[in-house]
């Protein structure tokens, strides 16, 4: 068969799009994709733990009481080398999260959008392409 | 590549590295396979440390690999509906890209978009920073990662080598794979934090692979950023091991063959993965074992003042029908910055999935109150 230029770069191209790239575990065993959930809260505390980050949210109920929910996020070295620190969200902030609750009905939840009340979304105009980690630029 | 092709690479390989010998200056070295496309200069000396030993000191990525198939031409295997023209188009035998092919790959590559900067700039970071965040990765002109065997894939396993396989457990899936947890022991080892393990742990990963050398008199540090782990080679240490000791990452011992550092670990113990499924074109699942057998022989030559040449040979006669070499360059990144990885003290994986586990089987989740919005 004649090959036509660059063939074998598109097929492998292809085949590297083609290759999933699994997170550190698979959502599905652990979060509910039938338990949509969205918590509006106040960050108590974000911890930077491996494998995965855990970010503490109080969320007030119906009944007035607390209930604390841990949303997961991205492995911390990532998230720091890409420029999200500790500090990026700070405690007390208030945010909306969306995602998916655990199967074993903790409230505990995959973590997919984070807004500020004001709808105004997390980092918005402050990072950009080309920015490097800001704390390794000292 | 073909026979003859791949033989004289193997004589280029040796008059590449052999010229680098010793400190002198040298004519250049233009760009071929036996180098990967990546020259010497014309009078390039290599650095040498204060002991006078060569200097590969520095941080390595692994990501710089990162993009590159561990296996050729896998996705066949794995991805049968898969477009049959294009997979029938990669030839298991061409190591590497024509300079056309790879062009038109890194212009593929420069347009595919920078999710976690993209998402920052439309403002939805917190997105990026929910779903995790990928290392920036590298197109290389070879098409995959292993060499040897010369179809670039993995060797197939003895009979022993399938039935350890069986043994395994890991929360990485194997397809259509129900899985169950209910102790520590239905994780794998790097679930655990306890170790990537090797000689996966020289591949790279989705994120944390840096890779530090650093050496002093008489020993050599090859520190991994994912799980923390430090593998402390003494160079020229004649004295024996003793084969009642067995570590995850195995005792190693290295040498300098000219300007080359040659690692040889042995005395392993048994039980972690030979190859991760986030490796691209790893098998999946996690269950390629290791045996006490296990053997490593590592090579790192450094070809000018930015890259040295990465090979790493595995021999594992319980599990594996024969040995299989992968080999790949690496660039120093002066910029990159190592960050403590801390894993096991707070890893809430093994908890929290054996109680979603215990919940699914039981049928008792209990749903908690609706929080208010």
């Amino acid at each position: 068969m004649a090959r036509k230029p660059g063939f074998m770069a598109a097929a492998i191209g292809v085949l590297i799009s083609a290759l999933p790239l699994p997170a550190h575990h698979a959502f599905t065993a652990e979060f509910d994709v039938n338990r949509p959930v969205k918590l509006r809260g106040i960050v108590v505390k974000v911890d930077f733990v491996n494998p995965h980050s855990w970010i503490y949210v109080d969320v007030r109920n119906a009944d007035g009481t607390i209930s604390q929910w841990m949303v997961e996020g991205g492995s911390p070295n990532a998230l720091v080398r890409r420029g999200f620190t500790k500090n990026s969200l700070p405690k007390g902030t208030e945010v909306i999260f969306e995602g998916y609750q655990a199967k074993d009905g903790s409230n505990r939840a995959n973590g997919r959008d984070v807004t500020f009340p004001d709808g105004k979304k997390l980092f918005l105009g402050s990072s950009g392409p080309g920015e490097g980690p800001p704390d390794t630029k000292k | 590549m073909h026979a003859r092709n791949r033989a004289v690479t193997c004589v280029l390989s040796v008059a590449v590295f052999s010229s680098l010998a010793e400190g002198q200056a040298r004519p250049a070295i233009p760009p071929s396979e036996a180098n990967f496309f990546i020259s010497t200069p014309a009078g390039w000396v290599h650095p040498k440390t204060p002991w006078g030993e060569p200097d590969l000191q520095g941080i390595w990525p692994l990501n710089f690999a990162g993009v590159t198939p561990l296996q050729r031409c896998y996705a066949r295997q794995r991805f049968p509906g898969a477009d049959p023209e294009r997979v029938a188009a990669c030839d298991p035998h061409k190591e590497f890209l024509t300079e056309e092919e790879f062009k038109a790959l890194q212009a593929n590559a420069a347009k595919a978009p920078d999710r976690f900067a993209a998402a920052a700039q439309q403002g939805e970071a917190g997105r990026a920073f929910l779903a995790g965040i990928v290392d920036p990765m590298t197109p290389l002109r070879q098409t995959s990662l292993i060499f040897d065997p010369p179809d670039g894939k993995l060797p197939e396993m003895t009979p022993e080598g399938k039935r350890l396989a069986s043994l395994m457990k890991s929360t990485w899936a194997l397809p259509a794979e129900k899985l169950v947890f209910d102790t520590h022991l239905d994780f794998d080892l790097w679930d655990r934090c306890i170790t990537r393990g090797l000689p996966v742990s020289m591949f790279p990963f989705r994120y944390n692979n840096g890779v530090q050398i650093v050496q002093s008199p008489g020993q050599v540090v090859i520190f991994l950023e994912m799980i923390h782990d430090a593998r402390i080679v003494p160079v020229n240490d004649n004295a024996p091991i003793s084969p009642n000791i067995k570590q995850w990452m195995g005792i190693s011992r290295g040498h300098w063959e000219r300007n080359t550092l040659v690692v040889e670990t042995t005395n392993f113990r048994a039980g972690s993965s030979q190859t991760n499924t986030a490796v691209i074109a790893s098998p999946p699942g996690n269950r390629f074992p290791t045996s006490e057998q296990l053997k490593l022989t590592e090579k790192f030559t450094r070809i000018n003042d930015q890259f040295l040449i990465y090979e790493i040979k595995t021999e594992d006669p319980v599990v594996l029908t024969h040995s299989w070499t992968a080999r790949f360059p690496l660039k120093v990144d002066p910029d990159y910055k190592l960050l403590e990885y801390g894993c096991q003290e707070d890893n809430r994986v093994v908890g929290d999935w054996i109680s979603v586990s215990r919940a699914e089987r039981s049928g008792k989740a209990v749903t908690p109150p609706t929080p208010r919005q």
